[in-house]
């Protein structure tokens, strides 16, 4: 209890109770709303105060943690009258800006990543091709599913490009010289794979 | 169990915590307590006075924890010597009479103390003069553990029960349902052959067991449950006292220790937020839902308060200062369910004292409103019905509930 308030009854438990829900529905939101951050798996470090990370290249490198936050204002005289309704719709509001300050961070990284190992490939504000497309393919390392042998990049766009994207790549599958490359492409880059998993030292 | 829960509660209060039971215990000793102090600038020493047994007049010096040789020269003396020297004032007692005086503590004294005590009253005896009495806590235990007779709790269901309440978190709401089956468990309602004496022991021991569960309460400043429990109290002795059809007076002790140490916990309310209006509530995220539950219990007590006191015809009832308060910072109120019924009488009756007829003729329309608009519906909507208490419909409000409410859109009121 703070100084400086009257104490009058309080209710603990349901307060606790409602603390709890409310940092489980940010965490699903942040975990679980956007469609790259739910499929990167975290770490809860309980030691030290900086991570590090690794590249597929054997670099590790100390990264910086950044802080995501987000407020949620209430004016004095519409607190008396806050429903838990509003309070989660309005928590809700801050989990999702938190979720997209995390995903903007996460791709800021992978964009500086790809810059620094020369991976990245720019169309210059121009349209996608098919051409910018396979060579951006070209300067990716690309895993392959060990069962299916299917590669397991994906590609994420931003909500407003997802619809030509898919207009696009109907297009280029109905393009036998377009399949015919990417084919040959991809099999340039299975069998890199293959001979990058044959090279790989096993742990224990 | 008995000593330890007794010395547990006795090293935790102070000298307001143990007024009243100690004054109960005087009461089941005999004694015909005459004056509480309030603990202002005119105590001269006496915390309490009383006649005892003999009808000679006692005066008592309250303190809580031990008296350190620092502590004694700095605080208790100078009482000391006020409780010693200074008659006792008081209109149902003769003028400069002599008085019997004691210092008690819930703690020790120290050497130095006991030493100095001990010589002054040598003294006292050489010149004639009554000396200091003293009750060390040591002995004050073994007195409030004799007091209880057999009803303090020892089957494991009801000292589990009463263990439960007494341990509460002092922040929150007494658990007024386990407390009030703990003193249905503990007072013997059915047993008419029971001499009066007992039914005596039984209410005395219930004061002093209310005493214990309103401690952590008092501790934390939470008046509001410390009035409430003594209310629980209060209405599970009188049906007790009732029962025995023994003249009302023969209970009047008892029952005015209860009356002032509700009345102290609702001035003590009233006050601290008449002081802190502006910071009344809390503003943690989960505050705001439960802030119009608080505001229409509170001001159910405030206006109880002052409708109390207007009872009494006391002459300050009028505090205008409370009905702005309750004005400004806690209307509306809200009617979550018919435990909340009491809240909109007292402000409505308050209003009729004030002379207020416009505000009090639309709390009446509020609740009557209330009441009657579910009456037609088949739909789950509708007021609590009066067993569910705050936490309830603090939990109905917030979508926390733990099980179920049965039979919610159907009042008393309205089945009645």
């Amino acid at each position: 209890m703070p100084v400086g308030w009257t104490m009058l009854p309080d209710f603990p438990e349901v307060k606790t109770e409602l603390n709890r829900k409310a940092r489980i529905l940010v965490k699903l939101r942040t975990a679980l709303s956007d469609p790259v951050l739910r499929q990167i798996r975290t770490t809860l470090q309980h030691e030290g105060d900086r991570p590090t990370d690794g590249t597929v290249d054997g670099q590790v490198r100390n990264v910086e943690y950044r802080q995501i936050e987000s407020a949620m204002q209430f004016s004095k005289s519409e607190m008396p009258d806050l429903t838990v309704e509003q309070i989660f719709a309005r928590l809700e509001g801050a989990a999702q800006d938190m979720t997209r300050q995390m995903a903007q961070s996460v791709l800021q990284q992978i964009s500086a990543a790809t810059d620094e190992a020369g991976t990245s490939a720019s169309a210059g504000g121009q349209p996608l091709t098919f051409d910018l497309y396979l060579e951006s393919i070209e300067r990716m390392v690309v895993e392959f599913d060990e069962d299916t042998s299917q590669p397991t990049f994906q590609i994420v766009v931003h909500p407003s490009m997802a619809h030509r994207l898919q207009e696009l790549a109907t297009e280029w599958q109905a393009n036998a010289e377009y399949q015919a490359r990417y084919n040959a492409l991809m099999k340039r880059k299975y069998e890199e794979w293959r001979e990058r998993e044959a090279r790989r030292t096993l742990v224990d | 169990v008995k000593e330890r829960l007794v010395e547990h509660w006795l090293t935790r209060t102070n000298e307001r915590g143990d007024q009243t039971p100690f004054c109960q215990l005087l009461v089941a000793q005999g004694y015909t307590i005459v004056h509480v102090s309030p603990h202002g600038p005119f105590e001269q020493g006496k915390d309490v006075i009383a006649i005892g047994p003999s009808g000679a007049p006692v005066a008592y010096q309250l303190k809580a924890g031990n008296i350190t040789t620092q502590r004694w020269r700095t605080e208790v003396r100078p009482e000391v010597e006020e409780l010693l020297d200074i008659p006792i004032k008081h209109p149902s007692m003769a003028a400069h009479g002599d008085h019997e005086s004691w210092l008690v503590t819930s703690g020790n004294l120290a050497d130095v103390v006991r030493v100095e005590i001990h010589d002054r009253n040598a003294r006292c005896v050489r010149d004639g003069k009554r000396p200091l009495r003293v009750k060390v806590g040591g002995e004050l235990i073994a007195e409030f553990v004799g007091a209880h007779e057999r009803y303090f709790p020892v089957d494991p269901p009801d000292l589990k029960r009463f263990l439960e309440v007494y341990m509460a978190d002092g922040r929150a709401e007494l658990p007024k349902s386990e407390y009030a089956a703990f003193l249905v468990s503990m007072l013997p309602y059915n047993d008419p052959a029971l001499p009066m004496k007992a039914r005596g022991q039984a209410v005395s021991s219930a004061i002093l067991l209310a005493s214990y569960v309103a401690e952590p309460y008092r501790k934390t400043g939470n008046y509001w449950v410390v009035a409430e429990a003594w209310l629980v109290t209060a209405a599970h002795v009188l049906p007790l006292i009732d029962s025995t059809g023994a003249d009302p007076r023969d209970w009047e002790q008892t029952l005015l220790l209860v009356e002032a140490a509700l009345e102290q916990a609702v001035e003590q309310l009233t006050r601290e937020v008449v002081e802190r209006q502006g910071d009344l509530f809390e503003d943690g995220l989960f505050d705001p839902p439960m802030y119009r539950f608080r505001t229409t219990v509170l001001a159910g007590w405030l206006a109880g308060g002052l409708l109390y006191k207007l009872l009494k015809h006391d002459a300050g009832w009028r505090d205008e200062a409370v009905l702005e308060l309750i004005e400004r910072r806690l209307l509306p109120l809200i009617l979550w369910g018919e435990a909340a019924v009491p809240s909109f009488l007292n402000l409505m009756w308050c209003y009729g004292a004030f002379t207020r007829t416009a505000q009090r003729d639309m709390v009446l329309a509020t609740v009557l409103r209330e009441l009657v608009q579910p009456l037609g519906r088949t739909d789950e909507g509708g007021l609590l019905n009066p067993y569910y208490g705050l936490d309830i419909g603090v939990r109905s409000a917030t979508k926390s509930l733990r099980d179920p409410i049965f039979d919610p859109g159907h009042t008393g009121y309205g089945r009645g």
